[in-house]
C-alpha cells in the first residue's frame, strides 16, 4: 500500500513531463555530411545529376561535383548549392 | 567444436558491433550536443529571450557511415512517435569537424531569427553571424578554432560596423535625444523588440504581403538611418511640452532623413500633444513634409500590461 503511494508521485511527474515534451513538437532536420571522396557515390545513391543547367539556389552560379555545397532532395524538386559559406549557410533555411 | 568457434565469433562480432555503434552514436550525439546547446543557451540570452523566440527546430546528425544510418533510422523513428515534423536529409559536402561545428551554432542561431519577417534577409543573416560570434566568444566549451572561424564569418558581413554601433551603448547617446534611464544598446532595447513585437500584431490582423513589405521597408530605412545618423528617437517622459518641441526642432534640424517618437504608459498623451503641437506650425518653416507611421502594441513592463507607441516621422525636403 505504502509502495502504491510513493510510485503514484513519480507516475505523474514522468506522466507530466512526457505530455510537456509532447506538446512541443518540433522540426527535425537530418543532417548527413558528406567527405570529397564519398561525394559522387552519394549522389549516384539518390539519383542525382549534375549537368550545366545545374545552377545554386542562392547565388545562382553553376554547380559542378568541384563546387558542391549542399543538396537537398525532396519528391517535388532538388535543391542545389555551391561551396560558397554564405550559400551553404543559407541551406538550412532554405531547406525549411 | 565448430560450434563452439562459430558462436565465439559470433559474439566477438556482436560485441564489436555494438561497440562501434555506441561509438558513432556517441560522435554524432557530440555534433547534435553543439546544435542543441547553443539553441538552449541563446533562448537564455537577455536579449533573445526578450524577443521572446521559441526555439522550434532540432537536427540528426548522419556522418554517412553505416552504423550512423542505422542511428539516424532509430533518431527519425523516435521523432515521429514524439510528432515532430522530418524533412527530408540535407546532404553537405567538405566540411571539417570545425567547419561542422561553426556550421551548426550558426544554424541554431539563425533559426531563432528565422521567424523575423520585418526587416531585410541580408541584415538578419548579418545579424545571426554576429550572434553566432559572440556566443562563441563567451562560450568556454567552443573550441579555438571555431570561434576564429565564426568571428571571420562575421567580418565579411556588409552590416558589420551597423550592427556595432547598434549594440554600442555610447553611440546610442548620438542618436537619442532624452533617452531614459534602462537604455543600453539601440539594437536589443529598440529596434529587435519593435519589430518582433509588430511582427506578431500584423500576424494577428493577417495583414497583407504588401503591408508587410512597408514595414519592413520603413524599419530598415530607420535602422539604417539610425547607423548613418539620419535618424533620431526622441524619447517622451516627465520634461515639459515646451521642452520635447525643443528637442524636435534640434532633431528636425540635425537629423536628415527622420525622427522616431517614442512613449509608453501615461506618456503616451504627452507624445501625442507634442505631435499635434508640431503638425500646427506649417511645415515650410522646417522646408520639409512630415510623414508618420504609427506603431502601437501593448506589452508587459515591469510586470503590467502597457501601451508602447512608436511614431516614426520621415522628412521628405519641400523643393
Amino acid at each position: 500500500m505504502w509502495i502504491l503511494f510513493a510510485i503514484f508521485p513519480l507516475v505523474a511527474i514522468a506522466g507530466i513531463t512526457a505530455g510537456y515534451k509532447l506538446s512541443r513538437k518540433k522540426v527535425v532536420l537530418p543532417i548527413r555530411f558528406v567527405d570529397e571522396e564519398d561525394k559522387k557515390k552519394i549522389l549516384e545513391a539518390n539519383g542525382l545529376k549534375l549537368d550545366e543547367n545545374t545552377k545554386c539556389s542562392v547565388c545562382g552560379e553553376t554547380v559542378t561535383l568541384e563546387n558542391l555545397g549542399a543538396v537537398r532532395s525532396t519528391p517535388s524538386e532538388t535543391i542545389f548549392i555551391c561551396s560558397k559559406s554564405d550559400c551553404v549557410n543559407a541551406s538550412l533555411i532554405i531547406s525549411l | 567444436m565448430i560450434a563452439l568457434i562459430a558462436s565465439l565469433i559470433a559474439i566477438v562480432v556482436f560485441v564489436l558491433s555494438a561497440f562501434l555503434f555506441i561509438l558513432f552514436w556517441s560522435e554524432d550525439s557530440r555534433l547534435e550536443k553543439y546544435y542543441k546547446l547553443t539553441a538552449k543557451d541563446i533562448g537564455k540570452t537577455e536579449a533573445i529571450s526578450k524577443i521572446g523566440v521559441s526555439f522550434k527546430t532540432d537536427v540528426i546528425i548522419d556522418s554517412g557511415h553505416n552504423y550512423s544510418r542505422l542511428r539516424t533510422a532509430i533518431k527519425k523513428v523516435i521523432s515521429r512517435i514524439r510528432g515532430h515534423k522530418i524533412l527530408d536529409t540535407l546532404l553537405v559536402f567538405n566540411r571539417n569537424s570545425t567547419e561542422q561545428r561553426a556550421f551548426l551554432i550558426f544554424e541554431a542561431i539563425k533559426g531563432t531569427f528565422f521567424h523575423i519577417e520585418l526587416l531585410d534577409a541580408d541584415f538578419i543573416e548579418d545579424l545571426a553571424k554576429y550572434y553566432a560570434f559572440r556566443y562563441a566568444s563567451e562560450t568556454k566549451s567552443v573550441d579555438k578554432d571555431v570561434k576564429f572561424l565564426l568571428r571571420k564569418d562575421f567580418e565579411k558581413t556588409s552590416n558589420r560596423n551597423c550592427i556595432a554601433k547598434l549594440m554600442d551603448p555610447k553611440y546610442s547617446e548620438k542618436v537619442v535625444l532624452n533617452p531614459p534611464p534602462e537604455i543600453k544598446s539601440l539594437l536589443e532595447e529598440i529596434v529587435l523588440p519593435i519589430v518582433t513585437e509588430w511582427s506578431e500584431e500584423l500576424k494577428g490582423r493577417n495583414a497583407t504581403h504588401a503591408e508587410k513589405e512597408r514595414f519592413k521597408s520603413l524599419f530598415m530605412e530607420n535602422t539604417k538611418g539610425l547607423c548613418h545618423r539620419t535618424w533620431c528617437i526622441l524619447f517622451i517622459g516627465k520634461l515639459t511640452i515646451d521642452e520635447y518641441m525643443s528637442f524636435f526642432n534640434q532633431s528636425v534640424r540635425k537629423f536628415s532623413k527622420g525622427v522616431m517618437l517614442a512613449a509608453r504608459g501615461g506618456n503616451v498623451r504627452y507624445l501625442l500633444e507634442l505631435w499635434n503641437r508640431a503638425c500646427e506650425i506649417p511645415q515650410s518653416r522646417w522646408g520639409v513634409k512630415f510623414h508618420a507611421t504609427d506603431i502601437v502594441y501593448q506589452k508587459p513592463y515591469r510586470g503590467y500590461p502597457v501601451v508602447w507607441y512608436y511614431k516614426f516621422v520621415s522628412k521628405e525636403k519641400i523643393a
